[in-house]
């Protein structure tokens, strides 16, 4: 089965060969049968990586040892589930699957294409297959999943997968970043295919649109699975801790979400060109720039991969691509030259051309961050690292100008607003959070950056609120209040769409502020019978008990759950300790008390040498379900808005 | 078996391929790149930015020359369009 997956990849790589010079000559000179050849080769090139995959896939769920990648990332003992996620649990079969889906969003466009212009789609589709002929050139020569054993006998059982990766998020996880980040290569290829024909209208940003917001909702949702994982897995009570590997999954969404932004500015008023193609190239180069991260070895994470050498390969390639952007660009400098200029500060556009700043200064500040041991070393030859505080420090006042901005953009007028539209406009929301500060500071909310944020939300909230509140007075004021709102939603989807995920972002918000500005965290040991009294829960330690499993040896302890004020019963808690024996490594499994109010987050960190005391670490995270929740509601606003709308509708 | 598999693959990759460039046929069916597909892609989303425009004219989101202007811009492309279509 090795042998027919290695075949099937070098398959998908002459395809993608194939498809990159067709396409382009097709483009050059307008031929449609080589075009059509070529859209078959694209479509053809996923099923070649899907074959080739799924080869890999035989394999892990077969134990074949004979494969190097098998036996590195497997083990007979490993769930089924498990064995299929090891294939990304490697680099190697984690580049396979990325190449697996580049070309599967590559396929659908080719099938899709047959409704877009002659003129841009052999470029698009040439454009698309030089990813992914770069990909599967890296899999195929550098990172081979298919390699045989290098040993004079198949071993009879694998290493097995590292043990904080036998976790459901991490079954889904991986391939949600993956989705998210291969399909930027669709708005870039777009973009370049645009450039290369000449074809500098609105027309690629219309047909790119939804592609965009589908990258963009698939890194959300990736990287939210991610922290949940950190969250449930990791043991330190957080989601999220500025690592150079969740960074380079961030940074790419920061420029996608500017340039979901700016593409209505260039749609509306035919302004931004520039900026737009080089947001793309950005978002999709810091895509690329991410693997590299993870991959060369040059930043130290526990999330990364082992150091390699093909970081040169991932530099190689940036470098070709910004440099054939920036020989585009200047080619079509005069076409992306924009007829009209921001005529006052106090207008829509101008409002998201800060937007796009502060996105742009919070990815400066983050990518800063992440490099800024590799530049240090380089310099000074001593490496100095940035931690947390760094990160907090700049990042928390960029991100809550931008939550101002989410109430205040949708509410100003496009190119100039008048200062009676701004007060009857803003004069409500700005009284009613201001009102909402001073209640909070009254009933003892302490720090002026959380006091700001949930002011800010209320704020956003309210122009939200108020937004659809005008829009139902104005669209069919004679219906009844639901039949208007109904009707108005319906016509106006992607716009409505769009305030359901900002209100998703305020929840969000919310979740985060309140996690991280009123979080507790104690230490505490525990004898059997004993209790520890932590704000309104008293925590007593029923049992502490070892178990075996054929995978792992565990430690479990039971601890129930009451009030503090009226001992009324809240349920039970069994944090674990788990020992690996193929790995021999020791894990932790939270337990976790979720309600709207807050997390009850409980880590058995370890026993005394009697075995009869437990070292407990509980944390307490208030409104930390938010947060999680907030995701739910963006990835709702992204479908409203992704879903195409019916044909037919008239004005 | 090995073998077999990778020359079914070849043969059907190689058929699939090169299909569209030795067809004899005049290219038809699904293979022809539809116009039509998308001119009612182009009418739709025309129509769905003037609705847009509309509303933010109601709620006094834009002014009334740049309204115009627009409006009369989407209008000429959507005649555009349809005309193309009836073509």
């Amino acid at each position: 089965m090795g042998e027919f997956g290695h075949f099937a990849l070098a398959c998908a790589w002459f395809l993608a060969l194939f498809g990159f010079i067709g396409g382009a000559y097709a483009g050059l000179k307008q031929h449609d049968r080589l075009f059509l050849s070529v859209r078959n080769g694209t479509m053809l090139c996923a099923l070649c990586l899907l074959l080739s995959t799924g080869a890999l896939g035989y394999q892990f769920l077969t134990n074949d040892y004979t494969n190097q990648f098998v036996w590195q990332f497997s083990n007979a003992s490993m769930q089924a589930v498990y064995k299929i996620s090891a294939i990304w649990g490697g680099m190697d079969g984690s580049m396979l699957l990325w190449a697996l889906i580049l070309s599967g969003a590559g396929a659908a466009v080719a099938y899709s294409s047959a409704s877009m212009p002659r003129s841009l789609m052999p470029w698009v589709l040439s454009i698309l297959n030089s990813s992914t002929l770069f990909f599967t050139t890296v899999v195929l020569y550098l990172t081979n999943p298919f390699r045989y054993i290098n040993a004079p006998f198949i071993p009879p059982d694998g290493n097995g997968l590292n043990p904080l990766l036998q976790n459901p998020y991490m079954a889904v996880h991986p391939p949600m970043l993956y989705l998210g980040f291969t399909t930027y290569a669709v708005p870039f290829s777009f973009c370049m295919g645009a450039l290369l024909s000449n074809n500098l209208g609105n027309e690629w940003l219309r047909l790119t649109r939804r592609w965009a917001l589908v990258a963009w909702s698939f890194l959300t949702f990736g990287i939210a699975l991610g922290g949940h994982w950190a969250y449930l897995e990791l043991g330190w009570g957080g989601f999220w801790a500025w690592d150079p590997v969740e960074n380079s999954s961030f940074l790419p969404w920061i420029t996608g979400s500017a340039f979901l932004h700016s593409i209505m500015v260039q749609e509306r008023k035919n302004m931004l060109k520039f900026w737009n193609v080089w947001l793309i190239v950005l978002t999709y180069g810091l895509t690329v720039f991410g693997t590299f991260l993870t991959r060369s070895g040059i930043v130290q994470s526990v999330h990364a991969f082992a150091s390699t050498d093909i970081g040169w390969v991932f530099l190689l390639y940036l470098s070709i691509m910004f440099l054939a952007t920036a020989a585009l660009t200047f080619l079509r400098r005069n076409e992306l030259r924009s007829s009209k200029t921001i005529e006052s500060l106090l207008s829509r556009e101008a409002a998201f051309l800060v937007n796009n700043l502060l996105f742009l200064s919070i990815c400066f500040a983050v990518l800063w961050g992440v490099m800024f041991p590799v530049l240090s070393e380089a310099i000074t030859g001593k490496k100095q690292t940035i931690g947390i505080p760094f990160f907090n420090a700049v990042n928390v006042p960029l991100f809550l100008a931008l939550i101002a901005l989410m109430g205040l953009g949708p509410m100003i007028a496009w190119r100039k607003a008048s200062t009676e539209s701004l007060r009857r406009s803003f004069l409500a929301p700005f009284v009613g959070s201001f009102a909402i500060a001073m209640f909070l500071l009254w009933v003892g909310i302490e720090g002026f950056y959380p006091i700001l944020s949930y002011s800010l939300c209320f704020f956003v909230t309210w122009t939200i609120l108020a937004e659809i509140h005008r829009g139902m007075k104005v669209h069919k004021p004679a219906e009844s209040a639901v039949g208007s709102l109904v009707s108005l939603l319906s016509r106006h989807r992607i716009r409505y769409g769009g305030y359901l995920i900002h209100f998703g972002v305020v929840v969000v918000t919310i979740g985060i502020t309140a996690s991280m500005a009123h979080k507790t965290e104690v230490e505490f040991t525990l004898g059997r019978g004993e209790t520890h009294t932590q704000g309104r829960f008293n925590l007593t330690l029923n049992s502490l008990e070892g178990f075996d499993t054929q995978n792992y040896e565990a430690l479990k302890a039971q601890v129930a759950v009451t009030s503090a004020k009226d001992k009324e019963a809240l349920g039970s808690l069994e944090p674990e300790m788990r020992f690996y024996k193929k790995n021999k490594e020791t894990t932790s499994e939270v337990a976790i008390r979720s309600s709207l109010r807050e997390d009850l987050y409980l880590v058995l960190a370890g026993v005394d040498t009697s075995g009869e005391r437990a070292a407990l670490k509980l944390f307490i995270n208030p409104l930390q379900v938010w947060l999680w929740f907030g995701i739910l509601v963006m990835m709702l606003g992204s479908l409203v808005v992704v879903i195409p709308q019916k044909r037919g509708s008239k004005v | 078996m090995t073998y077999i598999s990778f020359l079914i693959l070849s043969i059907f990759v190689t058929w699939y391929l090169l299909r569209p460039l030795f067809a004899t046929e005049v290219l038809g069916g699904g293979e022809v790149v539809s116009d039509r597909e998308s001119l009612l892609d182009q009418k739709e989303r025309c129509l769905q930015v003037l609705k847009d425009l509309e509303l933010d004219f109601s709620l006094k989101k834009i002014s009334e020359s740049d309204y115009t202007t627009m409006k009369g811009s989407l209008q000429r492309e959507l005649g555009s369009v349809l005309s193309r279509l009836k073509a």
